[in-house]
């Protein structure tokens, strides 16, 4: 059916100087091409871009009317959509948008991202996949799928996964990283601290790899050079978890008034940060302050009631304050959290 | 049974220096306290008193132990007069030689040494032990060095005992380190008295404890002569829901007007071994417990009683071995530690087995005591790595290599730089008991009970941010890029309209523009006018569809493609409308005919194919083919040859595929002639072929 959507005469003589105007009818029909898809499909984006979603949802909306198959708008307004935090209108339009084009391998890695957001990680690794095969050069799908390898404990594939991601993106930091990470749990202490190093050369900001690399010499026990990857997260970015850790590593090194300070900090960057009650506990057991510690603790239980090994190290406590009956009831409540530990305790309480 | 401890084995003199009195330094004499005559005749006296003491236990090879007993009387004087160096020195050295309170020795001393830094001779030697037994390990061994520094040529025994005491507070250092984790409680009245109170066996359930006292309600109540003490008896308290009987004396027949001691009981508590101070030198005996009564003390026998010094024994669970103490000739030096094993056929201890250099050291080993494990030994020592006199070691039988472990020092503050001595353990490893002289003493030696704390330690959380994109996500996501738009290439159209078969006549016609991609019209307009022409400017990259309509002309289309272009192109597109009316005359100019023939000449053939596409684009068109001449030569003529050049047109026209049907052709002559004939340009006009439409 013809429709008239447009009926303009434009007369623009300027343009073509050296035709008459008078003898010629001049007409111009550009203006109509505002009216087309791909006009509004790149004016969503441009209101993307200055945050207006719902202006960019309508001019998607409009593009998908002037051509349902275009693709591109799909995928676009689930990424709006994404924006707004609709997450299954999302998943939605990177279906349709597949429908249309299945070799988009963005579309597969969007979804993926969106369906991991879900925690549908099944899903998720599906999509990682499909992208990895219509683009197997995508670094970052191997990288998260490497990712939900490693929760998942398949810490072997995690790593095959996270050598192709840095295979295709040498100066990808996170995936060392996170192959550090990989290394770690499968107990490779020094993989891991090698790969930690070379994430924190690639990206010197990066503190968390920082406090990663601590954490691996620490199960190396090379508490001095722990102690120093410690302090070079907590320079570039101080959090309480970095704080916990270097607080973890100078008890380790048996400076446990240097411990107990940075458990300080770190509660008082995080107050109800319940490990770090439980360690500088710890570290005034270690000193001999037995009530102190009991005090921490406390507040650790009362933190976190299912906290175990609170329960645990306050029964030590209890135990040299000569307070027997407490201490076998803390270590009691221990194996009921499930610290198999503690039945060895409770020897001594027959 | 007396504790033992050995001293500087020099003898110390006694001479008193007449040193030069130092303005602290307060004699005992009148001109120092004029107005006190009758209190400095009394401390002299106590002074006098407790001289008696310490002098009888000074003398050479002494059998006298009564320092602590001086210990009252030279308190009292000192009381009166604190500040006399002599007076100051022999009270710290009466402490250091008592069996208790030992440590208390260190301010006397240390008072003498400042009220007069000459006050006797080993003053530096005896502020090392007393610096020893508080523990002050680093100011004893300069002590020890400056009195070792002080000897004599002839005192080299004394460089022996003073080296030994340095390397005790070289392990004292070490030791104090690393404390072993335990309670030490007094076990409580109940069993300690005001009096001494020590060597403690346990049944090996902890349910029955005897143990030594030197309590004033010893048996026959006698006070030995050698030690101003009651004579050593054997008590016994049972644990009865957690506590402790009062102690009760176990009478005859265990226990005489004799010192009476307890040295050892059987796992099962059936068996109780006691040390009989009068007998052989000191000699070990056994007392079987019938229903609730003890029968007499009966010998060990010869294999392990001699004419020596044999003071403890402690029994193997199984009943099968006994080790005890002997100094008898053969061992390493001074107390060693025996076994021996039960001969079941001649119903006897057999022949004792010295436990080997790994055990015994050239000092005195004591309180054997054999856990009911059966293979761990605890022990009493003053080599090995003691801190000071009497440690208590452990030692591990092991059965493979037939060996016993390298002792191992319970360490501080199990032992101590004093004697720490009887040594004995519960069968769950949990609890020793053993004696000890410590601030909470209820008097003398105490008995108290160690608890074992097993070390623990707490456990540290830590928690990691493994993964990085969950603790700094990146957004991966991004929006798809801007298409390119196809106005991006603008193509010009143009043209000019005209009637097709007059070109020269410009048409303004109605035009329509279709984009053929989405049907739509994206433009109508109108042709100029005069010059019939248009411009038009449009997307490139689609199919167009041109429509022109004009009355009285054929409806025009067409379609065409404007291909997308990177640069703007321009396209012309000139179109001719073709006039349909009936009765329309058209003069064809360029039909062209030879000199007077009708023959046609080869340049009509553009005008002629004009009109066969007229004819085929309205397949319904009939037509008259006119021919036309001027006013020269003579009517018939002109009407044949007008005629002929009509036929000839038709002719060509049918040639070319129009239907006969469709033409006619007809001569007119000079009949209608359309200008004058009076000028050439007037005949030429009027010399024509011309074509009427008949209908349509």
């Amino acid at each position: 059916m013809m429709s008239k959507l447009f009926l303009s005469f434009t007369f623009f003589a300027l343009l073509f100087l050296n035709a008459k105007s008078q003898d010629t009818v001049k007409v111009s029909t550009l203006a109509g091409l505002d009216n087309n898809a791909e006009k509004f499909y790149n004016s969503g984006i441009s209101k993307f871009a200055s945050k207006n979603f719902q202006g960019a949802i309508a001019d998607f909306n409009q593009a998908i009317t002037m051509n349902p198959k275009f693709d591109k708008a799909f995928y676009n307004r689930g990424i709006v959509k994404l924006e707004m935090k609709d997450v299954k209108g999302a998943i939605d339009d990177y279906s349709q948008a597949i429908t249309l084009n299945d070799s988009c391998s963005t579309c597969y890695f969007s979804r993926a991202q969106a369906k991991y957001s879900l925690g549908d990680k099944a899903g998720a690794a599906t999509d990682y996949s499909s992208t990895i095969q219509k683009n197997p050069n995508h670094a970052q799908a191997y990288y998260y799928r490497g990712g939900i390898m490693f929760e998942q404990k398949e810490y072997k594939s995690a790593v095959t996964d996270f050598d192709n991601a840095i295979r295709l993106k040498p100066d990808y930091a996170y995936a060392y990283n996170d192959r550090g990470s990989a290394k770690r749990e499968m107990e490779d202490y020094d993989g891991a601290a090698a790969d930690y190093k070379k994430a924190t050369e690639l990206k010197p900001d990066l503190a968390f790899a920082y406090t990663n690399l601590g954490s691996a010499l620490r199960k190396k026990e090379d508490f001095k050079a722990a102690i120093s990857a410690y302090d070079q997260a907590i320079k570039i970015k101080a959090t309480y978890l970095s704080y916990n850790n270097r607080g973890s590593a100078r008890y380790d090194a048996e400076d446990f008034k240097g411990a107990i300070e940075d458990f300080t900090s770190a509660i008082k960057l995080k107050s109800d940060y319940s490990i770090a009650y439980n360690n500088r506990g710890a570290a005034k057991f270690k000193l001999k302050d037995y009530k102190g510690a009991i005090e921490d603790y406390d507040k650790a239980i009362q933190l976190n009631i299912q906290y175990g090994y609170a329960y645990l190290n306050r029964g030590m406590a209890k135990e040299l304050i000569r307070d027997q009956q407490g201490a076998c009831k803390d270590w009691q409540q221990a194996v009921t959290l499930g610290i198999e530990h503690g039945k060895t305790y409770l020897q001594d309480c027959k | 049974m007396k504790k033992q401890f050995s001293l500087l084995s020099v003898i110390v003199s006694l001479l008193i220096c007449e040193s030069v009195a130092f303005a602290q330094n307060v004699e005992f004499e009148k001109a120092n306290f004029p107005d006190k005559k009758s209190e400095l005749k009394e401390a002299k006296r106590n002074i006098d008193e407790g001289d008696g003491f310490y002098s009888r236990s000074e003398a050479p090879n002494s059998d006298f132990d009564l320092y602590h007993s001086a210990i009252p009387f030279y308190l009292k004087a000192n009381n009166f007069n604190p500040n006399n160096a002599l007076l100051n020195y022999k009270i710290g050295v009466c402490y250091i030689k008592s069996d208790d309170n030992r440590a208390k020795s260190l301010s006397y001393l240390e008072k003498a040494f400042k009220l007069n830094p000459d006050v006797e001779k080993n003053i530096h030697y005896y502020l090392g032990i007393a610096f020893h037994l508080n523990m002050q390990f680093e100011t004893a061994i300069k002590e020890f060095q400056t009195a070792r520094g002080l000897l004599k040529t002839d005192q080299k025994g004394g460089t022996t005992d003073i080296d030994k005491r340095i390397s005790e507070c070289r392990n004292g250092i070490e030791l104090v380190k690393n404390p072993a984790l335990v309670f030490i409680d007094n076990v409580g009245p109940e069993i300690n008295s005001p009096y001494s109170d020590y060597s403690p066996v346990i049944s090996a359930d902890e349910s029955v404890m005897m143990f030594t006292s030197k309590r004033n309600s010893s048996t026959g109540s006698k006070i030995d002569p050698f030690r101003d003490e009651y004579f050593e008896d054997i008590y016994i308290s049972t644990k009865q829901n957690g506590k402790w009987s009062t102690a009760t004396n176990m009478g005859k027949p265990i226990n005489t007007d004799d010192h009476d001691a307890t040295v050892g009981l059987s796992a099962d508590g059936q068996k109780l071994f006691i040390y009989l101070g009068n007998k052989g030198g000191g000699d070990l005996f056994e007392c079987d417990l019938k229903g609730s009564q003890w029968g007499k003390p009966e010998s060990l026998g010869k294999n392990i009683n001699s004419d020596s010094h044999e003071p403890t024994a402690s029994l193997s669970a199984d009943g099968k071995t006994l080790y005890f103490v002997s100094n008898r000739p053969g061992g390493f030096g001074d107390h060693d530690i025996y076994k021996s094993t039960w001969d079941d056929k001649k119903q006897r201890w057999g022949e004792a087995q010295n436990l080997g250099p790994t055990i015994n050291t050239p000092y005195s080993e004591n309180s054997a005591f054999i856990h009911p494990d059966g293979k761990t030994l605890y022990f009493s020592s003053k080599g090995h790595n003691s801190m000071g006199g009497f440690d208590i070691f452990k030692s591990v039988w092991n059965e493979k290599t037939q060996k016993w472990s390298t002792p191992e020092n319970l360490g501080y503050p199990i032992n101590t730089s004093d004697d720490d001595v009887y040594f004995v353990l519960s069968a769950n490893g949990k609890h020793a008991y053993y004696s000890s002289c410590k601030d909470d003493s209820y008097g003398g030696e105490d008995i108290y009970m160690v608890t074992f704390i097993t070390p623990k330690n707490p456990v540290l959380s830590t928690e990691d941010n493994l993964l990085a994109s969950i603790t700094e996500p990146v957004k991966e996501t991004e929006i798809a890029k801007e298409v390119a738009v196809p106005s991006a290439a603008v193509s010009i159209l143009k043209g000019t309209i005209f009637d097709a078969l007059v070109t020269t006549k410009m048409l303004e016609a109605d035009i329509e523009l279709v984009d053929n991609g989405s049907n739509q019209v994206i433009a109508t307009f109108k042709s100029n006018s005069a010059t019939g022409k248009y411009l038009v400017s449009l997307p490139a990259g689609k199919n167009y569809g041109i429509a022109v309509k004009k009355e009285g002309y054929l409806f025009h289309s067409e379609n065409f493609d404007i291909p997308m272009s990177a640069v703007s192109q321009e396209y012309v597109k000139d179109i001719g409308l073709n006039n349909i009316s009936v009765g329309q005359k058209i003069v064809l100019r360029n039909i062209f005919f030879d000199f007077a023939k009708a023959t046609l000449r080869p340049e009509s053939t553009s005008e002629l194919e004009r009109l066969i596409k007229l004819m085929s684009d309205v397949p319904t068109l009939k037509i008259e083919i006119g021919g036309h001449t001027d006013s020269k030569g003579s009517d018939e003529l002109n009407m044949k040859l007008s005629a002929s050049r009509a036929q000839s047109v038709v002719d060509y026209l049918a040639s070319h595929g129009i239907d006969k049907s469709r033409l006619t052709s007809k001569g007119y002559g000079k009949t209608k002639p359309i200008a004058t004939n009076d000028t050439d340009e007037g005949r030429q006009l009027n010399r024509r072929t011309e074509f009427e439409i008949k209908s349509k």
